[in-house]
């Protein structure tokens, strides 16, 4: 349960709103207990009182009239305002969560988070960060209510009746100390099998639905049917060993509660304190007794909620707890001005692989010099590592040994700042983000000089200047599409938006990089997987617009290897031979092969 | 969502409830009998205390109550555990039930539907969709019913008792209906808005969070702290202005049932000393009545409290039931029904031919996709498919599989596709796409799907043909090498060898080939097509190819373009005439060889 302290730490910032809502969600659960206890004891002595005449008159009925309205006016309130403070802060909560993910996220490089299933790694994050939400609203907030009141109630009646109070408080402790362990250990393991449980159909239930075709001309749907009835029972099945779980600990709430009511009006019934016989003091404390559970309802759900925080919170820490281990020299004022680019005797292997002593290196000894201004082409088969040796430019990795430098300063020297700005990649996966057409595209703007804007007015102007400048962007990559209508730059895409085609998200990408408007323009397979026409269209904008640029082009095909500089050929993770496309015709059997192939 | 389509859902999602089976109605009787037995209880309490404070009895003479009230508990507590596992159980025989037929119609739909959408999504709807039925069925539904029932038994109790409390409540009763509403429209909202916040809001993340590298790129992520800050923001002021005025009309809920709890309290209290009177048919009020009333008085308005909170359930159930109705409504079109009617039996020892004559083929709603069109294949004959993206080439192939309906005319063998046997008609056909699912399992499993009656050394004879036997053999355990979850440990080219292997096995009449050797580098293209070449030498085959350079062999060449057939002939003849196959391998020649246009032919700017 430690793994929890870093998130509870993390909420100190939002402390007055937490302890308000803490407050009054006390302030609630006493003004209840004692609505119903008061009410018993008003009945009680009134009943009492109505027997004679005289303790009819002097009965100072007002007050606990009075006070029973009272209460449950409070009562009413507070939980009113217990809902809004608790859900204020929790939403308060949930936006530093994220922010504090997003920070430690952040400086980690791709091999921080190694593995083929990344989407499975964030998918996962973004539903923890989710879970740990709960942690105040569901977890905290109802275990220390409870313990408050608790105490508070073992106060009130000892005044009247220490044994009694003892009896009824320390059962009361027992079952919020040991009804959310108890089920916490016990609901463990199944809870992990139900998770596993339903990964295995998932994964049953996607061979199926993608090998659907298949499986219907081998005749298979009925076997496959089978055994997806089978992982589809495992998974009831463990849902149902956690229901059990759950209906026992209500079960067992309802019991012990039960039993505790019993026996506290038993030993009242021979008297409590100095009231023998108890009076309408039995009633007071019996009814206190029986509003009790109102506090340990929430408890006896709490350990689900317990043990998926602390799942939640192992694997976020676990996750974001990492040293990162790329780390820019963010003191550095070096800009690249010039988009010269020298590798040395570069080495890398996966840090997954690195444990392997057979695994072959992705990159093997790699030395290549590109001047300013140089148009060059990477050209190997799928896996050859050429993507791989990119993102060692771009630092998404760092290689293990040999030294790559661009405008002969080491990549290690520039600052975060000094490295992106200076190199614009377009990739063949161009990321959309959910949001306006605007906000796709100033991404790839070097940050203006922070200029405050002192109206809305000024703010406006200067947004509407950028616009324009946009605009031109867009009509130059082709995309007027998009730059038609009323406010075109507020228009909405990704999720819940305007679907950009593949065509069109390329030509995002390539508007990208005009506006980054870096010396250097490293292009990943740029045009893969469009149509002629459209791969003709946007290369020649690449192209036009890398005149006086360094470009770094890797591809598996020959498209447009005739406008290279150099072109080098990649091999299991060898450069194996350079030349231009001429050169190389004449020279190379495998790149003639390739090009007589297309002809 | 609008209304007429949330009422809609609810009736379908009602409508399903008789999948539950009597596990439903006894999770209401559970919660009834809990009921009664909140009441007994109520009911002996309030006489051992009526004993002790007003008649002064010794303990010992209420034994037999705070017996019967021991025995009580373990009773409700049976209850508990009971309703809890019963309506797990319903919402369990609901899913299962619900599942069955939604995969039941995706086998009906066939792969040609369910390839529309990604599998992932399939996968959500199957799996997390049907979860989120559980709690509509396990805890909405049986609530809404007791929450009828269990004020409606508590006023039969009070009345008889004291009419005046009675009144109290009844006075409330007709608020009751009132009062759904406003939990329906309030606090409901605010489950619900407040869930759909919390969704919107995880997508926000999650959207930057895929974008992320993206974002690095551009040095971007810092700035987009502020960004998540003020997205979060945002939602938060958002959702807590509808929050604010929803969490009020519960509250209003609360604040009745507190009120009438005092006004009962200060009711019975000034009876007792005397200064009311009126409410108990004459007899006077005892202090029995008076507490036995006071802790029945909550629990009448606790069902209509409970309903909010499970409004959740409600909210969730609802999203999902969208996609599943949808799906399960999907009509199959009239001329693909019927198919298996008049079924013919047909012979596949003859030579295999295959005969279009004006077909049409359509989609699962109606469009054509393609025809009409023409056109037959002899038994050993091989023919290629070739045309744009979207030219209808793989529907004909999915009509061909028996995936997809048609009109006019597909005569095997002189029979009519419609009336042969489905089955029987795939066991004929072998089937190559693009990217083929490997199942997990061994490579003995895979190869041997179709025919599970080969031997060790039929299969190493087809892995040979194929030529992954080498890599087959370097396997520890040879072809009992386990092939991961998502095909991981083998290439695509490794992963399309072994499906080609598989395929083979059939011995099949005709072969449909859809581009399968798009995704692999040049070797192993070779190999599959020399081993598809050998394969087909006896059969037919219809293959669907971009590599225009490799079609000189086949017989005859289909070129379609927006789902009609613009030409067709062999390769020589077509090369020789002005027409779409000359433009398409023009246009294939342009990137690599005449490519200087990039640049040449057009005009230079800055950016």
């Amino acid at each position: 349960m430690k793994v929890l302290l870093p998130f509870i730490k993390l909420f100190k910032k939002q402390w007055l709103m937490m302890s308000i809502g803490l407050i009054l969600s006390i302030i609630a659960l006493l003004a209840g207990i004692g609505l119903l206890s008061l009410s018993g004891w008003f009945l009680s002595a009134s009943a009492v009182a109505g027997l004679s005449l005289i303790a009819t008159q002097t009965f100072n009925y007002f007050t606990p009239a009075g006070g029973v309205r009272f209460l449950s006016i409070v009562r009413t309130a507070s939980r009113y305002g217990e809902r809004l403070s608790t859900h204020q802060a929790t939403f308060k909560l949930l936006t530093q969560l994220r922010v504090w993910a997003w920070q430690k996220l952040l400086p980690l490089s791709a091999s921080n988070m190694q593995g083929k299933r990344q989407g499975e790694i964030l998918n996962r994050l973004v539903s923890d960060i989710d879970t740990l939400d709960h942690l105040y609203l569901r977890l905290l907030t109802p275990l220390f209510s409870a313990l408050f009141v608790l105490v508070a109630m073992f106060l009130f009646v000892a005044w009247f009746d220490l044994n009694v109070a003892v009896i009824l408080c320390s059962s009361l402790l027992f079952l919020w100390l040991v009804l959310p362990t108890l089920f916490y250990f016990l609901g463990r393991k199944p809870g992990v099998r139900q998770l596993e449980n339903k990964r295995h159909y998932r994964v049953q239930l996607l061979a199926f639905i993608q090998g659907f075709a298949e499986i219907s001309l081998f005749a298979a749907t009925n076997r496959f049917r089978e055994q997806l009835t089978q992982a589809e029972q495992n998974l009831l099945t463990s849902q149902q060993v956690m229901a059990n779980i759950m209906a026992f600990s209500q079960a067992l709430l309802i019991l012990c509660h039960g039993f505790l009511v019993v026996a506290i009006l038993y030993i009242a019934a021979s008297g409590f304190g100095q009231y023998q016989p108890p009076g309408a003091m039995l009633a007071m404390i019996g009814f206190m007794a029986l509003a009790s559970i109102e506090m340990l309802l929430p408890i006896a759900g709490a350990f689900q909620h317990l043990s998926a925080c602390v799942a939640a919170a192992t694997r976020v820490n676990k996750l974001l707890q990492q040293t990162p281990d790329i780390i820019f020299n963010d003191q550095s004022k070096e800009l690249i001005t010039k988009g010269n680019i020298e590798l040395k005797g570069v080495n890398f292997l996966y840090p997954s692989d690195r444990l392997d002593e057979h695994s072959a290196p992705i990159l093997n000894n790699i030395n290549l010099t590109i001047k300013a201004g140089e148009k060059v082409a990477l050209l190997g088969k799928t896996g050859c590592g050429k993507s791989t040796l990119l993102s060692l430019i771009t630092r998404e990795w760092s290689p293990n040994s040999g030294s790559i430098k661009i405008d002969n300063i080491a990549v290690e020297q520039y600052s975060q700042l000094g490295l992106t700005s200076g190199i614009s990649v377009v990739s063949q996966r161009v990321y959309i983000f959910s949001g306006t057409l605007r906000d796709n595209l100033i991404l790839a703007q070097p940050s203006p000089k922070a200029q405050p804007f002192n109206t809305y007015a000024e703010k406006k102007a200067a947004q509407d200047l950028n616009d324009m400048h946009l605009l031109s962007v867009l009509n130059k990559v082709g995309l007027n599409t998009l730059t038609q209508g009323d406010k075109p730059f507020d228009a909405w895409l990704g999720e819940g938006g305007r679907q950009l085609s593949g065509g069109e998200q390329r030509r995002i990408g390539v508007a990208r990089a005009l506006l980054h408007n870096a010396p250097i323009l490293l292009l990943d397979e740029p045009t893969e997987g469009l149509d002629k026409r459209t791969e003709r269209e946007i290369l020649r904008l690449l192209f036009e617009f890398a005149q006086n640029k360094t470009l770094l082009m890797i591809s598996h095909r020959l498209t447009a290897m005739s406008k290279m500089d150099k072109i080098y050929l990649m091999e299991a993770g060898k450069l194996r031979n350079s030349g231009s496309h001429q050169e190389l015709i004449k020279t190379d059997s495998y790149y003639k092969s390739l090009h007589k192939q297309l002809v | 969502m609008n209304i007429p389509l949330e009422k809609q859902l609810t009736t379908w999602l009602k409508q399903q409830k008789k999948s539950c089976g009597f596990f439903l109605n006894l999770t209401v009787l559970f919660g009834l009998l809990t009921g009664f037995a909140i009441m007994l209880q109520a009911y002996l309490i309030a006489t051992i205390v009526n004993g002790i404070v007003i008649l002064n009895l010794p303990k010992s003479a209420l034994s037999h109550e705070f017996i019967t009230l021991i025995c009580l508990i373990p009773v409700r507590a049976i209850l508990a555990f009971a309703r809890e596992r019963t309506s797990f159980e319903a919402g369990k025989r609901l899913r299962m039930q619900i599942r069955k037929s939604v995969l039941d119609k995706l086998c009906e739909l066939g792969p040609a539907y369910i390839k529309g959408k990604p599998a992932g999504s399939w996968a959500t709807i199957v799996l997390e969709q049907i979860e989120d039925l559980q709690d509509f069925y396990a805890r909405y539904l049986p609530q809404m019913l007791l929450a009828g029932f269990i004020p409606l038994t508590i006023l039969i109790v009070v009345f008889p008792l004291n009419w005046a409390a009675g009144l109290v409540l009844l006075i409330t009763a007709p608020l009751i209906p009132i009062f759904m509403i406003l939990v329906g429209k309030g606090a409901a909202d605010a489950n619900r808005k407040n869930f759909s916040a919390l969704t919107q809001l995880s997508g926000h993340f999650m959207d930057r969070l895929k974008g992320l590298k993206t974002l690095k790129l551009f040095n971007q992520g810092k700035q987009e702290i502020k960004t998540i800050e003020s997205a979060s923001e945002s939602f938060r002021e958002r959702t807590m202005t509808v929050l604010r005025l929803a969490f009020l009309s519960s509250a209003v809920l609360e604040f009745f049932a507190a009120i009438s709890i005092a006004v009962l309290a200060v009711y019975f209290g000034f009876s007792f000393l005397g200064e009311l009177n009126f409410g108990d048919y004459g007899e006077s009020i005892t202090l029995f009545t008076g507490l036995f009333i006071l802790m029945l008085a909550p629990e009448f308005y606790q069902p209509l409290r409970d309903m909010g909170t499970h409004y959740h359930a409600k909210a969730q159930a609802i999203g999902a039931a969208e996609a599943l109705k949808e799906l399960l409504d999907y009509q199959v079109l009239p001329q693909q029904q019927g198919r298996n009617v008049l079924q013919q039996p047909i012979n596949f020892d003859l030579p295999f031919t295959l005969q279009a004559e004006q077909l049409c083929v359509y989609s699962h709603d109606g469009t054509l996709l393609v025809g009409p069109i023409s056109f037959s294949l002899q038994q050993g004959q091989d023919i290629a498919l070739v045309g744009p993206s979207g030219a209808g080439k793989s529907s004909l192939l999915n009509a061909l599989l028996g995936f997809l309906p048609y009109q006019g005319s597909l005569l095997i063998n002189g029979i009519e596709l419609h009336h042969i046997d489905k089955a029987q008609w795939q066991q004929q056909i072998a089937w190559l796409g693009q990217d083929p699912q490997l199942f997990y399992g061994t490579i003995r499993e895979n190869i041997t799907m179709g025919d599970s009656a080969l031997s060790d050394q039929q299969i190493q004879t087809y892995l040979q043909q194929v030529a992954i036997w080498d890599f087959v053999k370097e396997k520890p355990l040879g072809i009992n090498h386990p092939i991961g979850e998502q095909m991981s440990g083998l290439s695509v080219g490794q992963a399309q060898r072994i499906a080609l292997a598989r395929a083979l096995t059939k011995n099949a009449q005709l072969f449909l080939l859809d581009e399968p050797t798009a995704s692999l580098d040049q070797v192993s293209e070779k190999i599959i097509f020399n081993a598809l070449r050998e394969a087909t030498k006896k059969s037919s085959s219809l293959m669907i190819s971009h590599r225009l350079d490799q079609l000189q062999h086949v017989d005859k060449i289909l070129v379609m373009d927006k789902g009609k057939i613009v030409q067709q002939g062999r390769f020589e003849a077509l090369n020789q005439v002005q027409g779409l196959f000359k433009k398409m391998q023009q246009d294939e020649n342009d990137m690599t060889n005449s490519d200087h246009s990039i640049i040449a032919t057009e005009p230079q700017e800055e950016i």
